[in-house]
């Protein structure tokens, strides 16, 4: 996993097909904001751009593409731009509320890989919420069971993938395992959060709860702790995820200190 | 098994020049450290075994355990103190020439703390070697507080 600053617009703007970008955020009005980029950077270049959303963020999307100049009622009347609606598709493709595998295949699987076919990997790009639904819905397990099929589709037909959880890193009602599936889950994650405004906070929060010598003396083997993820590049990502799984006693501390030089409510 | 002053840290590791690296790292991260040392995993287990008590002394805070052992191996070592209670929530630093994500995986299936991998880099080794100390004394503050 590779983390990229909140605002980082060239990797979605070219992404490249084996991409699997994965944005958290606690406001819709910024996951919005970087999948209008997202988008519209693909329309630009002749991509073909499905997006399977939640109404609310496509109608945000919409806005968004509208007030760069791009006419989204135009795009999905050529069918360079198709929207669907997280919840039905997601509907469609499960049983009993759990993901399918043929159902995907069928719902999802089938409609990509004709796109691809006909108009390459690097002129497809995706966007989707349905696992950000699972996930919301407390149900991590099949959130990540999906992913493995969006998984298996990307081994075979390999396109852009970009989806999104809603996820506070600093909340400390945030499952340490979860933070670590999501991160594994994907090849880059994008943080709601302003990384230098992060770090700073993180660091401040580790040097009133642990001591400024400890919290320094503890940065080089946080740094060098391996996890069969690619490492992280966001320092503070990987000290929460860090301290959660080690320090867990004084894991809601460190958040909630945090949270305060954040800006948020600690 | 030989030991050594004031925290107490627990090196598992067969390798002679692995050991004398590592052992040089504390003697200049934090000289004041209890380190203790077991050259395979049954001698581990019986180290541990016989400070099983939260007040015996030489109990270690920390362990710092390479997975290729004789006898038993790290991972086993690790699944037998994830077993005991007493040592179900000790910090385990792998520290192993393995970067495979199989084994990375596993160790912390396990339930490891942290996975090392080792380094030739003396330098780097003693300030990942600091925070290793800084880690014991942390959980131990934590486990009081």
């Amino acid at each position: 996993m590779t983390t990229r600053p909140g605002g980082d617009r060239g990797l979605l703007s070219e992404p490249h097909p084996h991409n699997h970008i994965v944005k958290l955020y606690l406001d819709s009005e910024s996951l919005a904001a970087s999948v209008c980029v997202y988008v519209a950077a693909g329309v630009g270049r002749g991509d073909r751009v499905r997006l399977i959303a939640t109404p609310h963020h496509w109608e945000l999307v919409a806005d968004g593409l509208r007030l760069r100049g791009v006419d989204p009622t135009a795009l999905c009347a050529s069918g360079q731009l198709q929207v669907r609606s997280a919840a039905d598709t997601l509907e469609s493709i499960s049983t009993g509320g759990v993901p399918d595998r043929v159902k995907f295949d069928k719902h999802v699987r089938e409609p990509i890989r004709a796109d691809t076919r006909a108009h390459g990997a690097s002129r497809v790009r995706v966007f989707g919420e349905m696992v950000d639904l699972l996930w919301q819905a407390g149900d991590l397990p099949n959130a990540m069971k999906l992913e493995g099929y969006w998984h298996a589709l990307l081994d075979t037909s390999p396109f852009p993938l970009f989806c999104a959880y809603r996820l506070a890193l600093l909340d400390e009602g945030v499952d340490a395992a979860a933070i670590e599936a999501i991160y594994e889950a994907h090849t880059h994650t994008l943080l709601g959060s302003d990384p230098r405004r992060l770090q700073h906070a993180v660091d401040r929060a580790m040097d009133e709860v642990v001591g400024p010598d400890t919290a320094r003396a503890l940065r080089p083997l946080i740094a060098a702790t391996l996890r069969s993820s690619p490492p992280s590049d966001a320092a503070a990502q990987h000290t929460l995820l860090w301290v959660r799984k080690n320090l867990p006693s004084l894991a809601a501390r460190v958040l909630s200190s945090a949270r305060g030089h954040y800006g948020l409510a600690a | 098994m030989e030991r050594q002053g004031l925290i107490s840290i627990l090196l598992v590791e067969d390798d002679a020049d692995d050991l004398f690296i590592l052992q040089h790292a504390f003697s200049r991260a934090a000289p004041d450290v209890d380190l203790s040392v077991c050259r395979d995993g049954e001698e581990a287990v019986a180290f541990l075994s016989a400070r099983a008590t939260p007040d015996a002394a030489g109990r270690p805070l920390l362990v710092v355990l390479d997975l290729k052992l004789p006898r038993r191996n790290g991972f086993e070592v690790l699944a037998w103190m994830r077993s005991e209670p007493v040592f179900a929530t000790l910090p385990v630093v792998i520290h192993s020439s393995s970067q495979e994500k199989r084994d990375m995986d596993h160790a912390y299936a396990l339930g490891a703390n942290v996975y090392l991998a080792k380094q030739i880099d003396l330098g780097g080794l003693v300030a990942v070697v600091g925070g290793i100390v800084a880690y014991a004394r942390a959980a131990a503050l934590a486990r009081i507080a």
